[in-house]
């Protein structure tokens, strides 16, 4: 290719005006800023986040509990599920320091959190996860303890107001969280509808058969400690905890407490809580011993 | 007498679903062959909870595995389980909530939603069901599988119509691209095939383990556990189907677990059932080659309706799509119960809140339907209908010379007065005034009047 010769005039007048790059704009200062604790991005409000108190949805609950088992630091953000990228909470993003001095930013979502845990915690003396014993128990907890726990979050028509409304579905606009519940109550009922196919939702039948999930959970933990003879708590007590601390704090209309009445039967689920609770939250809610009475 | 409505048999097997098979066994063994029935009715609808399997007893239905074993427990005082122990029992409930959960998405993973497997089994449910029943159920059941497995399986496991890598449209499918497809798809299937026999391994290896060499799951008596294991074990060893994963699963790796299958088949769900003979009522009746058909089992006889069935079908479907479904409506099933004042209080107060939701969602519809009427009337679109009408007079009374056009006549007017009788009342449900009707059909009785006399007229004008 011939290359053109530029012209002197224009040459003089490109010379008066170089060409310049400038750095790169900082970012805006409302953006997150990745320390070097990982962050968990789980259902709670911002003064909940700052303070690490547990999470008010059970599953976040349940891996926040089981990482502040495992002695990880972390800080926990509130975020929804539109933020997530499975469509779910919780995920966790973590910023490390490779050999090349670059940070590197990973996203974990909920299913991969345990192997990312076991590679970063401490190894603790847990019950064996592999077991039959505790794959059949965390059936019964994601089962029916949780389709109790769904009916009564969501289907009860008081708690769904008062509870569900207000915690997930909070919008400075009231069409658009009535919208949200109505959306929030109908895929609880679509998970409901797996164990029910025919469409009938008897909520004495899905509170008996939690009632008869958490008799028996009672059952195996009898006196120890933790859950399946463990000398620490594992991802087990952490599903089991996520449940019950949720049941006993939160304010369940006087009437619809059916759950709630069903854990307070077993003194040693309560116990339970009240060790994690201690141990791992200490700034959490306490259960209020004056609401408990009401039912 | 106790009668068990279940899913039909197939596969030999006296029922095509694992909770209908677990009921069966249950009853089996605790019920002496007297006091029950089994009726391959099929249809959930029966039921006021739309759900098989489902014990009758008298005006009494017991819906589900677990209320079964309640109601009986209250109804002879004694349960299978109540020799276990409470350790024993909280495992019992556990692993049958594992085997519930975890295998009955395996089983649907391998009968409903594996796509040649599903074709084998809409062959099977031609035998149990009527004629327009047996094409849309297995429709159904395939998306009730779908919605239950969604947890478990990637969609990918849905092979051709992953919309994530669309496969090239048939167009497009030439010579040299047809063998890429096939090795994409022949890939593919690879990786479901990992996925779907890791998840079949991690199940069987924890009942297994759970089982060990033990005649039955709780030493040598049988419990309900072993009722929801081979309930659902039998059918993922016994279903013939051509794509076995499963099966090849549970006979290469775990054979402990088909022993023990084999071993406890015979007195808990009964030898082999002819489907044929049961459908059609011959099962209590032995063959004269002295082949017993039944396996052992107390079949009854299904009633056969067909319209309430379809009926029910498609009032439930569009009461689906509106968005009125019911919620607990059965009480009937735990009356016993103590009912302090408070809790009736309660109930009612629930009751008129479910009440006015429904009334909510009625309003909505009755007002959409209305507010289409009413376009329909503002934009012309029934007085056209009105003028046609004229104009069929018109052209009645031009013709009406030839003899026997006037019955034709008198005819249409009568068919018109139906139609109309027809969407008044439809007008008196959607609450609208019966003003409008009677005036409606007052105007037409007018009209058809005139239009007689018109007609008279000029016939006997043309007589004339």
């Amino acid at each position: 290719m011939v290359s053109l010769p530029i012209p002197k005039f224009l040459k003089t007048l490109f010379d008066s005006f170089p060409l310049l790059t400038y750095p790169a704009n900082p970012l805006p200062s409302r953006c997150p800023k990745f320390g070097t604790a990982p962050s968990l991005y789980v259902f709670t409000t911002p003064e909940d986040a700052v303070s690490g108190n547990p999470s008010f949805n059970p599953s976040c609950l349940k891996w926040q509990a089981y990482l502040k088992f495992n002695g990880i630091e972390f800080k926990t953000v509130p975020s929804n599920n539109h933020a997530s990228p499975t469509g779910a909470l919780p995920f966790m993003i973590s910023q490390q320091k490779s050999v090349s001095e670059s940070t590197e930013m990973t996203v974990i979502p909920s299913n991969k959190l345990t192997a990312w845990i076991e590679k970063h915690g401490y190894s603790l003396e847990e019950a064996d996860m592999d077991s039959a014993r505790a794959k059949a128990f965390l059936a019964l907890v994601n089962a029916q303890l949780r389709d109790a726990w769904l009916y009564a979050l969501y289907l009860e028509p008081n708690n769904s107001q008062d509870l569900a409304g207000v915690l997930y579905c909070g919008s400075s606009v009231s069409a658009v969280s009535s919208f949200l519940l109505r959306q929030a109550k109908a895929g609880a009922r679509q998970q409901l509808l797996q164990a029910h196919p025919g469409g009938v939702l008897d909520p004495r039948e899905i509170y008996a058969s939690a009632g008869d999930a958490l008799e028996a959970i009672s059952t195996i933990l009898g006196r120890d400690t933790w859950f399946f003879g463990g000398r620490d708590p594992g991802l087990f007590d952490a599903s089991v905890f996520a449940y019950t601390h949720l049941i006993l704090t939160l304010r369940w209309h006087s009437k619809e407490n059916a759950l709630l009445r069903a854990v307070m039967r077993h003194d040693n689920l309560l116990g339970h809580e009240k060790r994690i609770r201690d141990k791992f939250f200490p700034e959490a809610k306490t259960p209020d011993p004056d609401h408990r009475l009401e039912g | 007498m106790l009668e068990l409505h279940i899913w039909g048999p197939s596969f030999t097997l006296p029922s095509i679903s694992p909770q209908s098979l677990s009921a069966i066994a249950y009853l089996k063994l605790t019920q002496p062959p007297t006091a029950w029935t089994l009726i391959p009715s099929s249809n959930p609808l029966l039921s006021p909870s739309r759900e098989l399997p489902a014990l009758r007893d008298g005006t009494i239905w017991v819906p589900g595995f677990r209320g079964i074993i309640e109601y009986l427990r209250h109804k002879n005082g004694r349960a299978l389980d109540d020799v276990l122990g409470r350790e024993e029992r909280a495992d019992a409930l556990a692993f049958g909530t594992y085997i519930e959960s975890v295998g009955g998405r395996l089983l649907d993973l391998s009968m409903y939603l594996t796509d040649e497997n599903f074709d084998v089994l809409r062959g099977a449910f031609a035998k149990l069901l009527p004629v327009p029943a047996r094409y849309y159920v297995p429709g159904v059941l395939r998306r009730e599988a779908r919605r239950r497995s969604d947890g478990l399986i990637p969609a990918s496991s849905v092979s051709a119509t992953d919309p994530t890598t669309p496969l090239p449209l048939p167009s497009a499918m030439t010579a040299a691209a047809l063998p890429a497809t096939r090795e994409k798809i022949l890939a593919k299937a690879t990786a479901e095939r990992i996925k779907q026999t890791a998840i079949a391994a991690n199940f069987l290896q924890a009942i297994q383990t759970r089982l060990g060499k033990g005649e039955y799951f709780f030493g040598d008596k049988p419990s309900s556990l072993d009722c929801l294991a081979v309930g659902y074990l039998s059918l993922g060893l016994y279903a013939e189907l051509p794509n076995g994963w499963l099966r090849e699963e549970m006979l290469t790796q775990h054979g402990q677990l088909c022993t023990y299958v084999n071993g406890v088949r015979g007195h808990m769900l009964g030898d082999g059932v002819d489907v044929v003979a049961v459908m059609s009522g011959q099962a209590t009746v032995t063959t004269s080659s002295g082949q017993v058909v039944d396996g052992g089992l107390p079949w009854g006889i299904v009633e056969p309706q067909y319209v309430p069935q379809v009926t029910r079908f498609l009032l439930n479907r569009a009461m689906e799509m509106v968005g009125i479904t019911s919620t607990g409506r059965d009480g009937s099933v735990r009356g016993e119960e103590e009912q302090t004042q408070e809790k009736k209080e309660h109930e009612k107060g629930m009751k008129s809140l479910q009440r006015w939701e429904t009334a909510k969602n009625m309003a909505v519809v009755v007002g959409c339907i209305g507010t289409f009427i009413g376009y329909c009337v503002w934009n012309g679109l029934i007085t056209m209908e009105l003028g046609g009408r004229g104009k069929d007079k018109v052209a009645g009374g031009v013709t009406g010379g030839i003899g026997g056009r006037d019955d034709d006549g008198e005819k249409d007017a009568e068919n018109e007065m139906e139609l109309l009788e027809g969407f008044g009342s439809a007008e008196a449900i959607l609450g609208l005034g019966d003003e409008v009707n009677k005036a409606f059909v007052r105007g037409v009785n007018e009209e058809e009047r005139e239009g007689k006399g018109g007609f008279n007229q000029k016939s006997s004008e043309s007589l004339a």
